[in-house]
């Protein structure tokens, strides 16, 4: 079916005028083709190529050209990438800012991208912070967590976040995050579960206060990850099993009453996910014979089969809630 | 003969046109919701998240009934390549009809839990290909035998994954019978190119045929992947290290029509992304795209003399500059082209995710300079 075929129902139902129709045509007829995403994409991986690019070389010269030439210019860059986003930044407000124009937020990333490779640099050469790496990261998390509100940048959030969980020695990026609990340390999980349920914590607070709630779902995203990441890896990893145990659960319930009340499927399906990950590990566990591969078939037959029906209803469900 | 109510799937396509018009405000909201009533849509058909989370526990569930069902019931018979067959075939009508009663009475249309059923009672299906023919034909013969089980599956589900999975087969068919003669490897490139242009057409006169939508997502991605078969076939670092491949050579050597694939490899991506421009079509835009990056890394790889980091800042930097000049440039909308956001929903969300990658990790590789690490930038594709 073409729109004009949509538009001939309308008219013909009467739910719009001939003249309304007319103008739905002419809009559609010269429709302008837009391209904004694909040329965002493309500056994406141009700006990435150049910063590793840099990266790289000033790794490889750095006892060619002299110290303080480099730091002058990657200075020199962060600044001018930092200057050009405050000159063309939009007046702040604690709602979001609809206005996307291109240039001026990839000068912020671009900036921070400087900062960070400065901030390096200066680790490198000068041992800046020593053994602190924990403050190394710190300091450009607390940057990006002020510019992250000024500029209204989601993506500058994202990488404030990020650079705070590896200021604890976490690595928050989804891929790497399991990697990092190999270590088996109670300190980490803690840190992480911290780290993790208050970020998971803020984003419920800006939504309350309706202080840029559109963070909220950078903020429940990262938070609720890492919390159920680190409370499983303390499950399978440490004693106490219960207690982890106990924490999943309740991570998991939060998140499914969060997803009734907002009507978000990712959160639920977070909850369940992992809430089922925690169920099976915790029934083979504490059985004490080694399971045979019956028993296994049989519970995952079951179990799955079960989650299958309750998603399959699952719509009803949150609806009711809703009316 | 089709699986899902047609009429609901054509006005999937229909309210997301009147959605797109209350979003432009053409329509006002009160008439939105009346138009959304008169093109209605029953389906069961949850939003991503869900249809991952049905997907992932109605395949556990359908593997672990399988495996217990083979291991407790039909263990003895599952011997012998007939045995292996009758199971199998009883597994697949099983699963049919299954999905079968699943789609009638739950109203499902992709949600997850009909993907999956799909895709096992197929599965079921080419093992009972395999078990009756006890394993023992030669590959592209079963490619074939794939072909003939998925079609009718596409026809009636309309699904663009088994739509994917017939235009592999057929390509692997080609590839597998041109390789085994001496003339059949030195025209292999121009018969994938020949065979890449009949499918796209004949997939186009299918499309304008077709007044449904039924077939749409089968007959895009068939398009796409054709798109870009073609240009692969051309390409010249395709074509000559796959030259190498066959003909067992240890290095690859120059190829003969060097030049042709040359100005192919060069020409092609433009022209993609000159048609996506001109005829305001997204797919070509973007496999145009992809195709010029390939381009300009297969140039790279035999033309450039610089350091891979000198390539990157290279690369970079004209890519840098030069879409900065076109964002200025299409500020004001030419050509009906306008780099300025269309107000349909933005994916800001996900960008978020993706930048975060980009954050190299100072504090766990404290002896490595910022740098290096960076996550490969782009299309990740595991959010």
């Amino acid at each position: 079916m073409k729109y004009t075929d949509i538009t001939d129902l309308l008219t013909q139902q009467e739910v719009i005028s001939d003249e309304q129709c007319n103008t739905i045509h002419t809009a559609e007829a010269t429709r302008r083709f837009s391209i904004h995403w694909e040329l965002r994409t493309v500056l994406y991986l141009g700006v990435t190529l150049l910063s590793s690019g840099f990266g790289v070389v000033i790794y490889e010269n750095i006892n060619s050209i002299g110290h303080t030439v480099l730091i002058a210019l990657i200075s020199l860059v962060c600044l001018a990438c930092f200057f050009f986003a405050f000159k063309h930044r939009k007046p702040f407000t604690w709602g979001e800012n609809l206005t996307t124009t291109n240039l001026d937020d990839f000068a912020l990333l671009s900036g921070c991208l400087a900062f960070l490779t400065l901030e390096g640099y200066l680790q490198y050469q000068y041992d800046l912070f020593g053994t602190r790496y924990g403050l190394a990261a710190l300091i450009p998390a607390i940057l990006f967590f002020g510019l992250a509100y000024i500029f209204d940048h989601r993506g500058v959030l994202s990488m404030a976040i990020t650079a705070l969980t590896y200021s604890i020695g976490i690595s928050i990026i989804p891929v790497k995050m399991w990697e990092t609990f190999d270590l088996e340390s109670r300190h980490l999980i803690m840190n992480a579960l911290i780290i993790g349920i208050s970020l998971a914590l803020t984003g419920w607070f800006s939504e309350y206060k309706n202080l840029k709630k559109h963070f909220l779902f950078t903020y429940l995203f990262f938070g609720g990850n890492l919390a159920f990441i680190a409370a499983l890896a303390g499950l399978f990893t440490l004693d106490f099993k219960l207690i982890y145990l106990l924490i999943t659960a309740t991570l998991a319930s939060v998140f499914v009453i969060y997803a009734r009340r907002k009507q978000s499927y990712m959160y639920l399906l977070m909850a369940v996910i992992y809430g089922y990950i925690a169920l099976t590990y915790i029934i083979f566990h504490s059985t004490t014979d080694e399971a045979s591969f019956g028993y296994i078939s049989i519970y995952f037959m079951f179990s799955a089969g079960l989650v299958t029906l309750l998603l399959l209803r699952v719509k009803k469900i949150i609806k009711a809630e809703k009316s | 003969m089709k699986a899902y109510n047609e009429k609901w799937v054509d006005n999937i396509e229909n309210q997301s046109i009147v959605n797109n018009w209350e979003r432009r405000s053409l329509l006002s909201a009160e008439q939105a919701t009346t138009a959304r009533e008169l093109l209605p849509v029953p389906f069961y058909n949850p939003n991503i998240f869900l249809k991952v989370g049905l997907f992932i526990f109605t395949y556990i569930a359908i593997l672990s009934s399988l495996a217990f069902i083979s291991i407790f019931i039909f263990f003895d018979i599952l011997d012998s390549p007939s045995g292996f067959a009758i199971v199998s075939l009883g597994y697949a009508m099983a699963l049919g009809i299954m999905l079968e009663f699943l789609i009638k009475t739950k109203l499902l249309y992709r949600s997850g839990t009909d993907n999956a059923l799909l895709y096992a009672m197929l599965g079921s299906l080419f093992s009972f290909a395999f078990g009756i023919t006890s394993f023992e034909l030669p590959v592209w013969l079963y490619c074939l035998i794939a072909v003939l089980i998925l079609t009718p599956a596409m026809f009636r589900y309309g699904d663009p994954l088994v739509a994917a999975g017939i235009l592999a087969s057929l390509l692997i068919t080609c590839c597998i019978l041109l390789a085994k003669t001496a003339t059949g490897r030195t025209i292999f490139p121009f018969v994938m190119v020949v065979v890449s242009i009949v499918i796209y057409f004949l997939i186009s006169y299918w499309q304008n045929r077709n007044e449904t939508n039924y077939y749409a997502d089968c007959q895009t991605t068939i398009k796409t992947i054709s798109l870009l078969t073609l240009y692969l076939a051309g390409n010249y670092y395709v074509v000559r290290e796959g030259n190498a491949l066959i003909n067992d050579l240890r290095t690859s050597v120059q190829i003969d029509f060097a030049f042709l694939f040359y100005l192919f490899t060069a020409a092609l991506p433009l022209a993609y992304v000159y048609i996506g421009l001109k005829k305001h079509n997204r797919y070509f835009m973007v496999v145009g795209l992809v195709a010029t990056a390939i381009s300009v890394l297969t140039f790279l790889h035999y033309f450039s003399t610089l350091l891979g980091e000198w390539e990157s800042i290279t690369i970079g930097a004209v890519t840098v500059i030069s879409v900065v000049l076109i964002i200025r440039y299409l500020k004001i909308s030419r050509f009906g082209i306008t780099s300025k956001p269309d107000n349909s929903q933005s994916p800001r969300n996900f960008e978020a995710l993706l930048i975060s990658r980009i954050v190299p990790d100072n504090a766990r590789q404290a002896d490595n300079i910022s740098g290096g690490d960076f996550g490969g930038g782009g299309a990740g594709s595991e959010y």
